[in-house]
């Protein structure tokens, strides 16, 4: 009889527990997890042109992410290098946050990054 | 500018020890009076890696990188030795099982032990012959090519910039 009382009341806890978790997962979503930044793919060097240049990506994608992004979509071979670079000056962290350049180097709303490949490195 | 002139280097390396100096971060500018392409820029670092042929266990590396002209092919190079606490050196094999960075690549077309271009001693470099294409696309843009330049290629070998050395590229 205990048992029961025991188990009903355990049972009780994990549902209020996934009540809860539920109501912050839906209250967090639009603010966070859904928050997008413009981002516009130019080619330099020889690499081939994308036909759809501007992206929307969540903003906490890591570059590294977008790398293999237009790695794919290039169909690029796997021993083929692709880097990008912020303002034609600098290539950011493969860990870098999406949203950290956005907010340092957007402009008119889209963050510029241009792509270069090279055959590997020798 | 189409490439990158012994000048330029200079000058580029020259900002780069100056800036080090300010946020003491350890570059070091050298220079061999005899040679066109004598000054080259040394950091020493340590860090530590796992070494996967010795059990998963960390080691304590001491890293030492140089920043070099490199005349026949007209671009910076960097290179880099890697010395264990007991003072042997990394072989090539060693640091690449050591680097989780290259996958997909092949270590004899990325790393090679070359000839340091002023001390003609052997270092790991990184292969010179692609260096102009990934400089191509920001040479006209960049205040200073050799820290764009390092911004791309260091993080494969364990050297990371901090932003106050990216700033002055655009500035």
């Amino acid at each position: 009889m205990s048992e029961d009382t025991e188990v009903q009341e355990a049972t009780n806890s994990l549902q209020s527990l996934n009540i809860r978790t539920e109501s912050v997962d839906s209250g967090s979503d639009p603010e966070h997890t859904k928050q997008k930044v413009d981002i516009l793919l130019k080619p330099t060097g020889n690499a081939p042109i994308m036909k759809k240049k501007k992206w929307t990506v969540d903003s906490d994608k890591k570059i590294g992410w977008i790398i293999e992004f237009v790695k794919k979509y290039l169909k690029l071979e796997s021993n083929e290098k692709l880097f990008l670079y912020v303002n034609q000056t600098f290539a950011p962290s493969p860990d870098q946050i999406v949203k950290n350049l956005y907010d340092c180097y957007s402009t008119e709303g889209k963050l510029v990054l241009h792509y270069c490949k090279t055959q590997a490195w020798g | 500018m189409t490439s990158l002139t012994i000048e330029d280097f200079n000058r580029c390396v020259e900002d780069i020890v100056n800036i080090s100096d300010k946020l003491m971060d350890g570059w070091k500018l050298q220079q061999n009076e005899g040679l066109e392409n004598g000054k080259y820029i040394v950091k020493k670092e340590q860090k530590v890696l796992p070494l996967e042929q010795e059990g998963s266990t960390n080691f304590l590396l001491i890293f030492e990188y140089h920043v070099a002209f490199n005349i026949s092919y007209g671009v910076p190079v960097l290179c880099f030795n890697v010395w264990k606490q007991d003072g042997s050196i990394l072989t090539i094999e060693q640091f690449w099982k050591a680097n989780k960075k290259f996958k997909d690549s092949n270590m004899h077309d990325t790393l090679t032990q070359m000839d340091h271009p002023v001390l003609r001693r052997p270092f790991l470099t990184l292969h010179p012959c692609r260096t102009h294409e990934i400089m191509e696309p920001f040479l006209e843009r960049s205040k200073n090519p050799v820290v764009s330049w390092l911004s791309v290629v260091g993080p494969f070998v364990h050297l990371n910039l901090t932003e106050e050395y990216v700033k002055i590229c655009s500035s």
